[in-house]
């Protein structure tokens, strides 16, 4: 198997009484697609939100290519290689698309106040450099025709995935998508699953939040299953979609069994 | 009653020009602030202010232009203009960084509402207007004389004066400069990004912390190189000559709509040119009323400004 890119080592976390994450270990190897999956309040948010720096853990910790992200500031976590989507769109709205992939871009440059009050030489070429990648990312996505278009005047489908396009300027390693197609049509759910295989081929790693099992097992490599902060599966999608215990953690435990 | 504003058409069109343009550039350290932090920064009338002493301190006493009577030979006028504009808005820069620093960034920190950020403001602005009133004795302080204030030419009774005409080319460059910064520039694409959503931008790599303090350096460097036109003009100043005109700033902010660096440009113009009409028609003591009544009725009557976004939707 594949090098180790993530890894989360016995994580847990706990807001005041209520335990959100309880004792998780999971590793997310190089080059796949893992979608973690589990009931409404399982913890999945709350995983990206810890990979992220917005939460720090109780116990426990998240490994970056076996270095330790605590205390690592959110911005330095993003310069690392680790890029999200959210499951509600926070685009940059009055700027253009191809500005927002722009501002993705940003992250790597390194010039500063003065060469860009006065349009030194190398502000202008990472400018311009930036631009023309924001570009490629956009035309990979499928949605260049839409860069001059404001954020906040484009359709939803199109902003969803232009947060996407906007986490793949970071040029992260690792891009993290919570519920990138909720409020897609089948159509766009089709669409929506060649793009996020076309970025894994191009040798991202992609973790996926996502409640559409049709959707899951036709692109994850592998399936990890949380439930009220737990997990309680890790495989491949076939295995995991005859679990017991997961077949129980959505349906219920049936009557007769109990 | 409307004798001297259609006497005078031209020439008060022109000093309201130049008025609005020292209106355009303090009202951007407002508006920028206003931007990432959906907060209203009075300590920037005192960073105006601190400014106007710069300029005065860098002519008189490091560079010797003691006696205004006399013409200053152009080499030592070019570098005393030069000089004093760099370093007043290097002053009033830094002394925007440190309000930031010692006012709001722990309060930001620990996540306190924004009424107290807002005291805290009114608080900084008082220390520093007392602590130069201490210095200075509560009494004006007289620039003597940088520039002759000869007449370059004259068209349709409007007289180009050479500050005048400085004020005006100088403060629309730097409008300009800063207007393509914002848009076209690293740093000024995270001022934006952080203003259009905090949350996201981090996540983008933006370092919060650094671009507060550089849209407090720029907008602090704006407002000194208003002080500079300001004291070249007006020869003198005063511990308190932020009050009033930080105000009508403020006001010409919420004209264009606040957070808005256009909105400044169209509110600052339009402020002082309304000012200085109002003065002619009405007579000078109605200058400050005016003022306050049009913020009023902007609040009252459209509270987004022209092109701005409404003040009472702002986060809390």
């Amino acid at each position: 198997m594949s090098k180790v890119l993530l890894e989360l080592k016995d994580l847990t976390i706990k807001f005041g009484g209520v335990t959100a994450l309880n004792g998780v270990n999971l590793k997310i190897h190089e080059g796949e697609i893992l979608a973690l999956i589990g009931p409404n309040g399982a913890g999945k948010t709350t995983v990206f939100n810890v990979v992220t720096g917005v939460y720090q853990p109780t116990s426990g910790e998240v490994l970056l290519h076996g270095k330790s992200l605590k205390g690592v500031k959110r911005f330095n976590i993003t310069k690392m290689g680790i890029a999200r989507t959210f499951q509600n769109i926070r685009l940059f709205g009055d700027m253009t698309a191809l500005e927002n992939v722009i501002t993705g871009t940003d992250v790597h440059k390194k010039s500063g106040l003065l060469g860009g009050l006065f349009g030194l030489p190398r502000a202008r070429r990472e400018e311009q450099a930036g631009r023309d990648k924001a570009h490629q990312i956009l035309e990979f996505i499928g949605i260049d025709e839409y860069s001059d278009r404001l954020a906040r005047n484009l359709p939803y489908g199109v902003q969803r995935r232009l947060e996407i396009a906007r986490a793949l300027g970071t040029e992260p390693k690792l891009i993290m998508l919570d519920e990138p197609a909720a409020g897609f049509n089948p159509a766009e759910k089709v669409e929506l699953a060649k793009t996020i295989k076309k970025i894994r081929d191009a040798g991202y790693t992609v973790l996926l939040i996502e409640h559409d099992m049709s959707l899951i097992m036709g692109i994850s490599d592998r399936v990890a299953v949380l439930d009220f902060g737990q997990k309680i599966a890790d495989d491949l999608p076939t295995v995991v979609q005859n679990d017991q215990r997961v077949i129980e953690a959505y349906l219920g435990v049936p009557s007769d069994a109990s | 009653m409307f004798d001297t504003l259609i006497d005078q058409f031209w020439s008060l069109t022109l000093s309201g020009i130049a008025l609005g343009f020292i209106y355009v550039l303090v009202s951007l350290g407002y508006t920028m602030v206003y931007g990432v932090l959906r907060m209203i920064n009075f300590a920037n009338s005192e960073i105006f202010m601190f400014g106007t002493f710069a300029t005065i301190i860098i002519s008189r006493d490091f560079l010797g232009n003691v006696d205004g009577s006399k013409t200053l030979p152009l080499p030592k006028l070019l570098l005393t203009i030069s000089l004093c504009l760099i370093g007043s808005m290097i002053v009033s820069g830094l002394v925007a960084v440190f309000v930031e620093l010692v006012a709001y960034r722990r309060l930001r920190a620990r996540g306190t509402n924004k009424l107290a950020t807002l005291i805290s403001a009114i608080g900084i602005s008082i220390v520093l207007s007392e602590f130069m009133r201490m210095i200075t004795h509560s009494r004006p302080t007289l620039n003597p004389r940088i520039l002759e204030k000869k007449s370059l030419f004259e068209i349709a009774g409007a007289n180009f004066r050479i500050d005048t005409v400085l004020t005006i080319v100088f403060a629309a460059v730097l409008f300009f400069v800063l207007d393509r910064f914002v848009k076209f520039s690293r740093l000024g694409r995270a001022i934006r990004a952080v203003s259009m959503n905090e949350d996201a931008s981090k996540l983008m790599g933006i370092d919060l912390n650094r671009v507060i303090s550089a849209t407090f350096l720029i907008g602090g460097m704006m407002s000194g190189a208003a002080a500079f036109f300001y004291t070249l003009t007006y020869e003198n100043t005063k511990f308190n000559v932020g009050f009033t005109l930080g105000l009508a700033a403020f006001t010409a902010a919420v004209i264009g709509g606040i957070g808005n660096i256009r909105g400044a440009f169209f509110g600052g113009l339009s402020l002082g040119l309304v000012e200085v009409y109002a003065s002619a028609v009405l007579g000078t003591q109605w200058k400050s009323v005016t003022v306050f009544v049009i913020l009023v009725l902007v609040l009252v009557v459209k509270p987004s400004g022209i092109f701005g976004e409404a003040v009472q939707q702002t986060r809390a």
